[in-house]
């Protein structure tokens, strides 16, 4: 499919949508208590954007969760880089490591909340670190898996050339472990950024986390599709981001 | 004529599941300075493990590998290794895969530019340089690997089926300009292939391996007549000559391992 097919029908598809949503929402086919109009939406976040949430401005609970997704994955991903490469690595290292990861991955962050606040209190600390643990796991394993992925012949040929351990580690397995890499961020990015809800659930006072969980215990049904919509734009531009600084950076991968 | 590669009885065994096999047995063979020699034999045959042990990847597990009189510890730019996969680095450029070798050794930018813009000239990929490996063909990535391979000078080219992944037009095209390589530079090459009539075409001498565990069988001596770039160099009487002798050693030995596996 070219690009401009596959564009025109991710176009005409979220139309129809918007369409049948309209007209469901707006016909009075659905009531406006179980599923908010369009127009009833960019009403509702106008409003929020203008007047704020409960006197703090919109921009400022976004911020908040923009602020705590990229500080806690810029430590994850810190951090992700070396042990991955470490363990794609040296099997030995794998071994050693392997299990905690294999066991740490499958558990959804909501159960380390209870955690984290007995360990580290409500504070800041708590919601950054679980975003970190969450985009750490998802990006080692990438990382690793990327390691693992080059072929034996250009490890053997970049030795051959003269290239010492230290070399072979800063010019041949980063770059060639990228591709993966870059998939690990891609992944690691947009968990971090639906984490960031469940983090918030952990006392913030700031944050669109925040904003949906307050909005649904006193019941503003449009604030929380604000909330929730604005997560989901978000993460898209996100991901384009990503995607496009991929694109930029690793250009001999996926060809 | 001085000795530059030296096998000393080398035997090589690695363990698969639970079973030790036997990759080849005490070879004894020697290369001289500028030899072009070429090893066929059947599949299987340690042919590419032997090579892997003289690039230095891993040690064989007896004899001794001599290199200019010296064992080989490791691998090293003395010895150029050019494989069937291209082995490549993609992110790089044809240039700078070309310079890659020189850059780990710290040589500057001024002298690796003057080193590639010749090498890519000889080869004619000049206007390949700012490439990547993903944007050309078979060919071109094995003419850019081989260049990479020759970029540190080295005394010794080890080839591993180089051109076992390429079409049968740009197969003897690269044979060709590899001939034409060599007799510019003079370099010591080894060639594993499984093509008898590329190892004519190519080798001062050819080794035919028996079948596993890998042992000399024959080596031949092949004197096709100059100049060896021309085409039809293919087929001269003593092109037919050498290819007769040697299909008939290697049938041997396939005919042997058919057995072998029938049997077992």
């Amino acid at each position: 499919m070219t690009r401009t097919r596959s564009a025109l029908l991710s176009t005409g598809s979220v139309v129809a949508a918007l369409a049948v949503w309209l007209v469901l929402t707006e016909g009075g086919v659905v009531s406006p208590k179980v599923l908010v109009s369009p127009i009833g939406l960019v009403r509702q976040f106008w409003t929020l954007a203008i007047d704020g949430y409960l006197g703090t401005p919109l921009h400022v609970h976004v911020l908040a969760s923009l602020l705590r997704t990229t500080f806690g994955f810029a430590c994850g991903a810190i951090l992700a880089l070396p042990v991955g490469l470490a363990i794609g690595y040296s099997p030995t290292l794998h071994a050693l490591l392997s299990p905690f990861l294999a066991v740490l991955r499958p558990i959804p962050v909501i159960a380390y909340i209870p955690l984290a606040i007995l360990w580290f209190g409500i504070g800041e600390f708590s919601k950054v670190l679980l975003i970190a643990i969450t985009s750490f796991l998802y990006m080692t394993i990438n990382t690793a898996a990327g390691v693992k992925a080059i072929p034996e012949d250009v490890i053997r040929a970049a030795l051959s050339l003269g290239a010492s351990r230290l070399q072979l580690f800063a010019h041949v397995i980063l770059p060639e472990s990228l591709p993966y890499v870059f998939a690990g961020v891609r992944v690691g990015a947009a968990v971090s950024w639906a984490v960031v809800v469940s983090a918030e659930l952990i006392a913030a006072q700031q944050g669109l986390g925040y904003l949906i969980m307050d909005a649904a215990t006193f019941f503003r049904i449009p604030a929380v599709y604000v909330g929730i919509s604005l997560i989901g734009i978000i993460g898209f531009a996100i991901d384009r981001l990503i995607s496009f600084a991929e694109r930029r950076l690793v250009h001999w991968s996926a060809r | 004529m001085t000795t530059k590669i030296e096998l000393e009885s080398v035997s090589h065994s690695y363990v698969r599941g639970t079973t030790t096999v036997a990759a080849f047995e005490s070879l004894s063979l020697a290369v001289d300075s500028g030899e072009f020699v070429s090893i066929v034999g059947p599949s299987g045959c340690g042919k590419t493990t032997l090579l892997s042990c003289i690039a230095g990847f891993f040690p064989p597990s007896g004899g001794r590998i001599l290199v200019d009189g010296k064992p080989v510890a490791g691998p090293g730019p003395d010895r150029g290794v050019v494989f069937q996969s291209f082995a490549l680095f993609n992110w790089l450029s044809v240039r700078d895969n070309v310079e890659f070798g020189l850059r780990m050794r710290g040589i500057g930018a001024a002298e690796r530019r003057a080193r590639s813009d010749a090498l890519l000239a000889m080869v004619g990929l000049t206007r390949f340089a700012d490439r990547y490996p993903y944007e050309l063909s078979g060919g071109m990535k094995q003419r850019t690997a081989i260049t990479r391979a020759l970029a540190g000078n080295p005394d010794v080219l080890l080839m591993d089926e180089p051109f076992a992944a390429l079409d049968a037009q740009s197969r003897e095209m690269m044979q060709e300009e590899l001939v034409r390589i060599w007799e510019a530079t003079r370099k010591t090459v080894l060639f594993v292939t499984h093509s008898i009539d590329e190892a004519i075409y190519l080798s001062s001498r050819v080794v035919v391996f028996t079948t596993r565990p890998g042992k000399v069988k024959h080596v031949l001596e092949v004197n096709l007549p100059a100049p060896r770039y021309d085409p039809h160099a293919r087929t001269s009487p003593a092109f037919i000559a050498a290819k007769a002798s040697i299909l008939d050693l290697v049938r041997e030995e396939t005919v042997k391992q058919f057995v072998e596996e029938t049997r077992s």
